[in-house]
């Protein structure tokens, strides 16, 4: 009943390139999905090049929000940032919805929130509860590169406990890898 | 006849000393000393030993069958069926009759079943007192091996049938089996999102719960003396190490300034834990006192540390990490120094836990496909993988005695914890309410 290791197995990291590696900063070296680690620092990928700056203008006249936590973090206007597998920083294709997160910020800025990071169940519970740690703290580290007071922003790790979408594809893990944003405060 | 209501306590006493002044019902030959035997397994070459359980005889009684005789059958039969020392005659080849043999024909009969040995038992009833007495057979020689009458007290027949199994396994051995010993674990059965603490005996009975957060209480780690659980709890921000007494009401959160605070891991010693704590989002493995003096980082790398074990001998730790690429094992010593790595092979390894005598790792190890339970001779470096079969394997734990590991494994949307010998025989699913997680087995053996 012993089954021999076999050589290292590339069906995973096959499937995540074709789903998630269209449009990384750097292109993905080799199929081996831990090829990446060689240079393990987490670098936030600061890059806010064109950082919409131009108008947070919106009539500050009438515009509020719900007093109501819960009511204000059903309204979603912190959109979910998602991550390649065992990878933790900001992909390429989520540096616009961070963008937009830090707009809203500056534009409500006694706003504080907490940012979860959250994994796949694919990885192992003990190293994803510290890989959601990762996650959740390059979140935060993005949206301080981007002009927002780090005392806004508290972090925790979920690791695999609490996923989003129940399912065992690729579609739904693609879902549970996120960095998912809690307003905490008005 | 019944028995004294199930006992939910944790700090249970019990009157389960073998009562000197009962005889067992007339034995064929005076019993003999222990020592006679101890040699058999050496002398059998690592076979198993062919052991014939047949179900206590008791007084006709509807009653005494289903309170008494079979749940004590079903558990005396579990423990040393599953036992790696013991291989159980087939009980439709048994001889009817003949308890104990007394003729060289009778016990003839015993052996043709396949057995070597005959581990006969009796229940009765003393007042609102069970007694049962219990013999082993050699049966080449019709003589007792050992010979005890056991009172039950207010314990559970299914204690007293574990009581039997490890003099069993101690008459052979020198050492008793696993089948006192329980497992902590973790589990959504009470709640939605939320997950408890859990205890249950080895072999699954007697589920109970012990945390009460209405929160994620996960990853627990159990003190050497069995009489600490830590763990890790999300019921305050950030999420912390919680630790308490078992039969002691107080939970007590070690006051740590890291963030994270996953996978505690207690020193043998019990005064220290390691665990993984983040500072400003990079998780290193730290080591605390239980009331938070003395805290040290012991890894420094901006990568990914987590999952830290302490060893038997409380000199090193093992613990994952991605340094070098995908997460791997590595094993260092207590200033942090020493780092070296440990599993050479797979894309994915985690959880480590050594066996009791530190000789071993177990570990969830992958290739490809699904988390299996691997287990790594630290003194030859060979692995072998014990789990195999669809479904993801994690967290493994070891029984005290390093004969079996339980483990945690998912199949489809179902999480349950199963156990198994080292060798991947006996396995059996312990769990089966909710899902079911982060085994972790006492290290005492009674």
């Amino acid at each position: 009943m012993m089954k021999p290791f076999r050589s290292v197995g590339l069906l995973l990291a096959a499937g995540l390139l074709v789903t998630a590696g269209c449009c990384t900063k750097k292109p993905a070296p080799a199929p081996a999905p831990e090829v990446k680690a060689v240079e393990p620092t987490p670098v936030p990928v600061p890059v806010p090049t064109e950082a919409p700056i131009a108008a947070p203008v919106a009539e500050p006249v009438a515009e509020t929000l719900p007093a109501d936590l819960a009511e204000l973090n059903k309204k979603g206007y912190l959109k979910d940032v998602f991550f390649d597998y065992d990878q933790y920083d900001i992909r390429a294709d989520q540096r616009d919805v961070m963008a937009g997160n830090a707009e809203w910020l500056r534009k409500w800025p006694t706003v504080k929130l907490q940012v979860e990071g959250h994994c796949d169940e694919r990885g192992s519970n003990k190293y994803n509860m510290a890989l959601g740690d990762k996650r959740a703290n390059a979140t935060r580290d993005y949206l301080v590169s981007l002009g927002i007071d780090a005392s806004r922003v508290t972090t925790i790790s979920y690791g695999e406990e609490r996923p989003f979408v129940e399912g065992q594809d690729e579609s739904a893990w693609s879902q549970n890898r996120r960095g998912h944003f809690v307003i905490t405060a008005k | 006849m019944r028995l004294a209501p199930a006992i939910t306590t944790l700090a249970l006493v019990l009157s389960l000393a073998p009562v000197s002044g009962q005889q067992p019902p007339p034995p064929a030959a005076p019993p003999a000393q222990p020592s006679d035997i101890s040699l058999t397994l050496s002398q059998e070459g690592g076979r198993r030993i062919a052991l014939a359980v047949p179900a206590a005889t008791a007084p006709a009684s509807d009653i005494v069958q289903s309170e008494l005789v079979d749940p004590f059958h079903k558990t005396l039969a579990g423990d040393l069926g599953t036992s790696p020392w013991f291989v159980l005659a087939d009980p439709s080849l048994h001889p009817k009759g003949f308890r104990p043999p007394t003729t060289r024909e009778e016990g003839d009969a015993w052996i043709a079943s396949g057995a070597q040995f005959l581990l006969d038992t009796q229940i009765r009833s003393e007042g609102t007192n069970v007694i049962v007495s219990a013999q082993l057979l050699d049966l080449r020689t019709l003589r007792p091996i050992l010979a005890k009458t056991y009172s039950a007290g207010g314990a559970s027949i299914r204690r007293v049938a574990h009581v039997i199994a490890n003099d069993i396994v101690r008459q052979f051995t020198g050492k008793p089996g696993p089948f006192l010993t329980r497992i902590v674990f973790s589990s959504d059965r009470d709640g939605s999102r939320n997950k408890e603490l859990y205890i249950m005996d080895y072999d699954g009975e007697n589920q109970r719960r012990i945390t009460f957060h209405r929160s994620l209480s996960i990853a627990p780690d159990w003190s050497y003396d069995g009489d600490k659980v830590v763990y890790q709890s999300f019921v305050s921000t950030p999420p912390g190490l919680h630790w308490f007494s078992l039969g002691a009401p107080a939970r007590t959160r070690i006051p740590v300034t890291t963030e994270l605070n996953s996978a505690p891991s207690f020193s043998p010693d019990g005064k220290t834990v390691a665990y993984a704590g983040s500072v400003k989002g990079n998780p290193e493995i730290f080591v605390v006192g239980l009331d938070g003096s003395n805290p040290r980082r012991l890894t420094n790398s901006s990568a990914i540390d987590s999952s830290p074990r302490f060893s038997p001998n409380g000199r090193e730790i093992a613990f994952t990490s991605n340094r070098q690429g995908s997460p791997q094992i590595y094993l260092m010593d207590l200033e942090g120094s020493n780092v070296r790595k440990l599993t050479l092979t797979g894309n994915w390894s985690d959880e480590p836990a050594f066996s009791p005598d530190g000789g071993r790792l177990a570990y969830a190890c992958r290739n490809e496909g699904d988390f299996q339970i691997c287990i790594l001779d630290l003194t030859t470096g060979r692995t072998v993988q014990i789990s195999s079969g669809p479904g993801a394997n994690e967290n493994p734990s070891w029984s005290p005695d390093g004969t079996r590991i339980a483990w945690e494994l998912q199949r489809g949307r179902s999480t349950q914890i199963v156990s198994a010998g080292i060798d991947g025989s006996g396995f059996k699913v312990l769990t089966s309410s909710g899902n079911n997680g982060y085994p972790v087995w006492q290290r005492t053996t009674e």
